[in-house]
């Protein structure tokens, strides 16, 4: 059924009919995230004020991770099935998924000075999120080195589905190591230990960039596509005008 | 005005807090703006080459889907 999507007028009809659905929703959670997260929440009694910085800081890191899976999920889908616009929708994710890398670590350097008293630690919570960022980063660079575009697609893939091996590196790694990041407190065993004050911003702003993610894919495989169709019409353009 | 000064000061963190959400902004609406500009700059080419080869068009809707 997947298979349908590949054709460009099936997925822009449908990119058509959802992006509403993302972007209208995107844009009254943040906002309404922002209110509660800025005006309508309690300071920390231990951090203060500084706790704001967690409404941006969290959802980023839960994106940086996500749009990051999803774009090692697609690579497999490329490289296994060949579905033509699996490979477009990594390459339409990645740079998405490198700004959301580097919100996650430019807020936590700002929330680090002000509570542990340095911008940056060489730890393993810290460390691993800037090799994510560099993966990015990598996989974008990929992409783009090959004359042959079916080949930098390849060698993107690739190192997509390798580098996936960092992510659960970067959940686990305030457990296994000494860090001083704090352990998970929404996300685990034990139901968060967060109050439900702090929780719903938390929440309406991590849905909501998750939405905001998915209207800027469909947006950026759309451009994706025709890229591609300017490329091949006005390769035949020239096969044409040789011909003539 | 106390209490706006009391909220732009978030209790002395103003400055680390106000650079995180303005960055933060910043990056995403960013984003937003040049994936706009490049959907639109994209759509005009593909109309220009389109009008430029009006006798090509149906030939080249059929080869489309196997490239793409």
């Amino acid at each position: 059924m997947i298979q349908q999507y590949a054709n460009p007028a099936r997925f822009n009809r449908l990119a058509k009919t959802l992006m509403p659905w993302f972007a209208w929703p995107a844009g009254i959670l943040i906002v309404t995230g922002l209110y509660f997260a800025l005006f309508n929440s309690p300071p920390d009694y231990q951090q203060g004020d500084t706790v704001r910085i967690m409404y941006v800081h969290v959802p980023a890191a839960w994106m940086a991770l996500f749009v990051y899976t999803s774009m090692a999920i697609s690579s497999a889908v490329g490289l296994i099935w060949k579905h033509p616009l699996a490979h477009l929708s990594a390459q339409a994710a990645a740079p998405i998924g490198a700004c959301f890398t580097f919100i996650c670590l430019l807020t936590g350097s700002l929330w680090g000075k002000p509570m542990w008293g340095t911008w940056w630690v060489w730890d393993a919570r810290l460390t691993s999120v800037l090799i994510l960022f560099f993966l990015y980063l990598g996989f974008m660079a990929l992409h783009n080195a090959f004359d042959d575009p079916a080949r930098g697609e390849r060698s993107a893939a690739i190192l997509a589905i390798i580098g996936f091996i960092n992510v659960p590196i970067i959940k686990f790694s305030v457990d296994w190591w000494n860090t001083l990041h704090q352990p998970a407190s929404v996300v685990k065993m034990s139901g968060p230990a967060i109050h439900s004050s702090m929780l719903y911003p938390l929440f309406m702003m991590a849905i909501g960039f998750t939405l905001y993610f998915g209207a800027l894919l469909l947006l950026r495989m759309k451009t994706l596509m025709l890229v591609r169709r300017a490329c091949g019409m006005s390769m035949a353009q020239l096969h044409q005008q040789a011909a003539e | 005005m106390q209490m706006i000064s009391d909220f732009i000061a978030m209790g002395g963190y103003g400055r680390f807090i106000w650079t995180a959400y303005g960055t933060a902004a910043i990056v995403l609406i960013g984003l937003l703006i040049i994936s706009l500009r490049e959907l639109r700059t994209t759509t005009a080419e593909v109309e220009a080459l389109e009008a430029n080869s009006p006798r090509r068009r149906r030939t080249h809707t059929g080869d489309e889907d196997a490239a793409t």
